[in-house]
């Protein structure tokens, strides 16, 4: 390991530098052997994050007027709306998007940092395949964002077909948001330090 | 006792901190963390040239693509249609401006910066000019890289698309094409240049621009010595 070696890694540019060193080489950017209150930062995203699930879960996403007849639509009111017009298929779709995998997030990272705050068990390729799927799939939570988008532009005739939005797309849009920060400021290397830690005892 | 290998010759893992000893690649050769997987180095054969023609297309599609309309829906002998400047718009007049910035910078916002920052280091590096300023500006170009949301919006198209259809009929518009054409040209760009080959190169004209630098001294500093 890096940190055995007395080496540090440019996050910036990917360098490689000596642990004495503050500055890096090539980019001259401050470096650290690992990210300054990772854990911290996270944790604190992770609860915001949390916090703000219940609004964009209860609030709703958007408001269906079709001849006078008013839908509220919640998240999970979408979903079942979907079932019962027989379209399974994007229901699963916004399922997996809007509910599974925020939850996914919020879960799979506090698990990570409970791991090494409380020094639990340390599996760590299991938990680098967590860490790296959180990464890649988070994205994929905004797709019902757009498909409302869509929808908010293309049923605009007069008053008899509206769609108007709800608070809850702005509550899910900063679950998002901060899902993101709280994946950024978490360091994986940390839980190789832990896995270390377990070892020596 | 460990010995402590030198820094130019390794790599190490920014996701477990593994140290592995570097390796010369050959061209379109990538390097893998062998205990995570990650990818530690690529190094992209592809000419400067092609990767900047490609980047401008880029810009220049990202105009038209958020403009142009994406699909149009027909009820009751009445048309609508849905571009992306439409959508943000329509947020922000019902004052919804949270969801309005984050799909404005996810669609236009970052795919547009990406495209420039990528044409300003490209052109810097094809002339060979170096400033230390071009270190920041990939830095920010590889905060921004995969942040970009275009083929998750495509996604919400089509799911848009199947969804509408029971109420009226939906057809994609000419926009499309374009929006599919941005994909498709910010994907080459993201595949035919990684940042560590961007990084190597900046590495390069900097090791150069500072021994032109230091023969000039030498020369100068040997004709004063002279007189
Ligand atoms: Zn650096
Ligand atoms: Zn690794």
């Amino acid at each position: 390991m890096g940190k055995q070696a007395k080496l540090k890694k440019c996050l910036v540019c990917g360098k490689a530098v000596y642990a004495t060193k503050s500055a890096c080489v090539r980019c001259g950017s401050a470096v650290h052997m690992r990210k300054k209150h990772s854990l911290k930062k996270t944790t604190v995203f992770l609860i915001a994050a949390l916090l703000l699930y219940i609004p964009a879960n209860i609030l709703p996403m958007f408001i269906f007027n079709k001849f006078g007849i008013v839908t509220t639509n919640t998240i999970f009111g979408g979903i079942l709306l979907l079932i019962q017009e027989g379209m399974y298929g994007i229901a699963l779709i916004i399922f997996c998007a809007s509910i599974l995998i925020p939850a996914f997030k919020i879960i799979g990272l506090g698990l990570l940092v409970l791991t090494i705050k409380y020094n639990l068990y340390v599996c760590t390729r299991k938990y680098i395949f967590l860490y790296l799927l959180i990464n890649t799939i988070g994205r994929w939570s905004m797709v019902d964002l757009f498909v409302i988008s869509v929808m908010l532009t293309l049923i605009h005739f007069s008053h008899f077909i509206s769609v108007t939005i709800g608070w809850g797309t702005s509550a899910f849009c900063c679950v998002v948001i901060l899902t993101m920060l709280a994946v950024n400021s978490f360091d994986s290397r940390l839980l190789w330090d832990a896995a270390e830690k377990q070892i020596n005892k | 006792m460990i010995i402590q290998p030198h820094p130019d010759n390794i790599w190490l893992c920014r996701v477990c901190d593994t140290v592995i000893a570097k390796q010369p690649l050959s061209t379109g050769e990538k390097a893998f963390c062998p205990e995570c997987r990650h990818k530690l180095a690529e190094k992209n054969g592809c000419s400067l040239w092609i990767v900047l023609i490609i980047t401008c297309i880029g810009l220049l599609l990202i105009i038209p693509a958020s403009v142009l309309p994406l699909m149009h829906m027909r009820l009751f002998s009445v048309a609508t249609d849905h571009s992306i400047i439409s959508g943000i718009t329509s947020f922000v007049q019902q004052g919804m401006w949270i969801p309005a910035v984050l799909i404005s910078l996810g669609i236009i916002g970052i795919p547009s910066l990406y495209f420039i920052l990528m044409i300003i280091l490209l052109s810097f590096m094809v002339l060979n000019s170096y400033h230390t300023w071009l270190m920041k500006l990939l830095h920010l170009l590889q905060c921004i890289r995969n942040q970009s949301m275009l083929e998750i919006y495509l996604s919400g198209l089509i799911i848009a698309m199947v969804k509408l259809n029971g109420i009226g009929s939906v057809y994609p518009g000419f926009g499309l094409i374009i929006f599919i054409g941005l994909i498709i040209f910010q994907l080459l760009s993201l595949l035919l240049i990684t940042p560590y080959t961007l990084w190597e190169k900046l590495e390069w004209m900097q090791n150069e621009t500072h021994s032109i630098s230091r023969f000039s001294n030498r020369q100068t500093n040997g004709k004063t010595g002279k007189t």
